[in-house]
């Protein structure tokens, strides 16, 4: 019964989300212009990392700006 | 609901049966009322009184390709397979694989590549279908696929540590549903 499996993805170490974001990304870069550039722009997701020392802000990256 | 309510009242105080029509709802009661009180006794649901069409509501993150449209069929698939659905189809829900949705609605079909997602089918006949990417088939780019597949198949062997290899033969399988849907269009 399949339902009893572990998914191999999920065996493999793999969580749900980054399942679905690698086979959405896949499915993006498959698509005809000019639908897939504006479906590329979908696949970045950027942050912004504030580190914190002893209560204080320290560092802040953010990784849109990232070289 | 609230109308179901308030007719169980007054027929109680009637002190009289009374049959709710099945149009749209698919489902009977009758009301006996015994010392003032209403009882509702819920019949079978009448399988003549089953909704004529599925109302489908198929969307992702960023739109909707339909919200609670009314459909003859959906085709939908399921990690266990590709299941159908009809309307008066068992409450499920369902993890879907990449696939083809193909919409049935008066003898028109849509069939649309979906990346991943659920399907939810309700008691009340509405089916919702949650993509993450949901594409019609004249959108995928058929040298692109082909291409991707024989880039994913080297990457497969490639591939070095258990996560990748992983990702490289879900990349694969994605390609693989892809190159299907687009042969069987």
């Amino acid at each position: 019964n399949t339902s009893d499996k572990m998914e191999a993805w999920r065996q493999a170490g793999i969580s749900y989300l980054r399942y679905s974001n690698i086979c959405a990304q896949v499915v993006r870069r498959s698509l005809k212009e000019p639908l897939k550039a504006k479906a590329v722009s979908r696949d970045a997701a950027d942050m912004k990392i504030q580190s914190f020392e002893a209560g204080k802000r320290t560092a802040v990256r953010i990784t849109s700006e990232d070289k | 609901w609230q109308q179901k309510m308030l007719r169980l009242a007054w027929a109680a105080r009637m002190k009289a049966p009374v049959v709710f029509p099945a149009v749209g709802s698919g489902v009977a009661m009758a009301v006996r009322s015994m010392s003032g009180e209403a009882e509702a006794v819920a019949t079978q649901k009448d399988s003549s009184a089953l909704p004529h069409k599925l109302s489908l509501s198929f969307m992702g993150p960023n739109d909707a390709i339909c919200t609670k449209k009314p459909v003859d069929m959906v085709l939908v698939p399921g990690v266990s397979g590709i299941f159908g659905v009809l309307p008066g189809h068992v409450p499920t829900i369902s993890e879907l694989k990449p696939g083809v949705v193909e919409i049935t609605s008066a003898s028109e079909v849509s069939k649309y590549f979906i990346s991943s997602g659920y399907a939810f089918v309700h008691a009340n006949s509405a089916l919702e279908v949650m993509a993450v990417e949901a594409h019609l088939l004249d959108d995928l780019d058929h040298d692109a696929v082909l291409s991707g597949k024989k880039e994913a198949e080297m990457q497969v062997k490639n591939a070095k540590t258990d996560v990748e290899k992983a990702e490289a033969q879900l990349t694969l399988e994605v390609f693989t549903a892809m190159a299907e849907a687009l042969q069987s269009k």
